[in-house]
């Protein structure tokens, strides 16, 4: 009879996949202030 | 040349990791067998093992290009570099957190001194200081020249962390149980190594996606503010 | 010939001058000397240690208290040339650098390793372990050698940072610790009497650490200060 370890899981996949999705959101966020960044005319 | 402009096969790579990691969870979590004593627990193996894979990998490729970079003074390939360096710290974060998960209800401990999880800890360590190095400087080339020196020097923990299992006791599974060491190995089924076999495959795209992503993200910086970059 | 000569005697230079240095001013030695002591009193209240304390605590706390005195006299080195740009003076002498690269470490095992020599009895007599043994006191020098070796390399990795004060122990203790552990257990293994062919895969581990760090000083240290 396998352990019941369903709960943690679920708490692993949350974390792998939360991971790279917060480290894609970081590189989409920062790309896009560097974009607006370009964008600005030069003082 | 426009560096807005995405390339065709940096937008065929998005789409296929977009579409292959929901479907390498969907395979691992419904269509693998549940471990006969651990549990489903067991199923996260599967990523533990592709992010520590690509993790290892993307070192290394920080050191080969960190060596380009030297032979060439080219910039494009510190921006590689430390762009491998980057996601190779978040799949080792990833790897470490998923086997602290794993652990958990195996071990019933969080984190034991084990020589694998021990040498993994080094490794992410002594990548971590190489952002603190980086910051620490000043112009875009002494950046990428000791950078590159450190990335060199610091890939020889990879090696160290591989064959941690071969070189010392330890309690951390075996999955490459080629020359055998002291760990237990576990077997897996067809089905089991299929799932491993395919995690790898997408882990590796998705790789290579993300630093493709990280090195426009570092070259569009660049002609931002070439002078303080 | 000539050629492998002119860079020993480059070599013997710049490590001749740092003993000059240290000579006249005597002020890495002591420092690191008294901060060590300083870790091994701390140690024995912060851990509540008994006397009779056990090897592997005393290996441990050797180490410790080594490694981290020692980055006082890298840190120490590193920046005495950085004064009154003394590097560059240094860099202009027409030899290559890494014969720099060697010297300099050369005179940071001297002075890292006598004061873990001297700190051998003071840790026996504080603790009641009889750390005064042969094959102690060359795991002692090896693991000082790969420690002292990578710490001059990265010493001039950091100085060229602005946070060129603190960066050297985060930058070296992490790249160091498999040799600390390996000299660690080296050291336990001695003091609960195993010999040295016994622990033989810990001093080949600092063996091949220590080379590597070499090697990469030999190869990198001209790149890390070429302006």
């Amino acid at each position: 009879m396998p352990a019941n370890t369903l709960n943690e899981m679920i708490l692993g996949f949350a974390v792998i996949l939360g991971t790279l999705i917060a480290y894609t959101l970081s590189l989409i966020i920062r790309t896009k202030a560097t974009k607006k960044k370009k964008n600005e005319p030069r003082q | 040349m426009n560096v807005l402009k995405k390339p065709i096969l940096l937008v065929i790579l998005d789409i296929l990791t977009l579409v292959l990691v929901p479907a390498a969870v969907v395979l691992v979590v419904f269509f693998t067998p549940v471990e006969a004593v651990m549990g489903p627990v067991q199923k996260v193996f599967y990523f533990h093992v592709s992010a520590a894979w690509a993790g290892m990998l993307c070192f290394i490729i920080g050191a080969v290009t960190g060596g380009a970079y030297l032979l060439t003074r080219r910039l494009h390939w510190d921006w590689l570099s430390t762009s491998s360096i980057e996601v190779g710290l978040v799949f080792a974060l990833i790897a470490i957190l998923s086997g602290m998960i794993w652990a958990r209800p195996i071990w019933n401990t969080w984190w034991v001194w084990d020589p694998r999880l021990t040498t993994t800890a080094i490794m992410t360590l002594v990548y971590l200081a190489y952002f603190i190095l980086r910051s620490g400087l000043n112009t875009q080339e002494t950046r990428a020249r000791l950078g590159a020196v450190y990335a060199i020097v610091a890939v020889l923990t990879v090696p160290l962390t591989f064959f941690s299992i071969r070189l010392f006791r330890t309690i951390h599974p075996v999955v490459i149980a080629t020359g055998g060491g002291d760990g237990p190995a576990f077997n897996m089924s067809p089905r089991m190594l299929t799932a491993l076999f395919a995690s790898l495959f997408v882990f590796t795209l998705m790789l290579i996606d993300l630093v493709w992503h990280r090195y426009r993200l570092a070259q569009l910086q660049y002609e931002t503010s070439p002078e303080v970059n | 010939m000539t050629g492998v000569l002119a860079y020993l005697a480059a070599v013997w230079q710049v490590f001749r001058k740092d003993i000059q240095v240290e000579w006249r001013g005597r002020q890495g030695i002591p420092v690191m000397l008294v901060f060590a002591l300083m870790i091994v009193f701390l140690f024995n209240f912060a851990l509540q240690l008994s006397p009779d304390l056990q090897a592997g605590l005393a290996a441990g706390l050797l180490w410790v208290s080594l490694a981290f005195a020692s980055t006082l006299g890298l840190n120490r080195s590193i920046s005495l040339e950085r004064e009154n740009n003394a590097l560059d003076g240094l860099l202009l002498a027409p030899v290559d650098r890494s014969a720099v690269f060697f010297g300099k470490a050369l005179g940071n095992f001297c002075f890292t390793s006598l004061v873990g020599l001297l700190l051998l009895p003071i840790v026996s007599l504080f603790y009641q372990q009889n750390l005064l043994r042969l094959p102690l006191a060359a795991v002692l020098l090896l693991g000082v050698a790969a420690y002292t070796s990578l710490g001059t390399l990265l010493s001039a990795l950091s100085i060229q940072a602005r946070t060129r004060d603190i960066l050297l122990p985060v930058l070296l203790f992490p790249l160091a610790l498999p040799i600390l552990i390996a000299a660690v257990e080296a050291t336990r293994g001695l003091l609960s009497g195993q010999t040295l062919a016994e622990l033989s895969s810990w001093v080949y581990l600092i063996l091949a650490g220590a080379l590597l760090f070499n090697a990469a000083g030999l190869l990198f240290f001209e790149i890390i200060l070429e302006e």
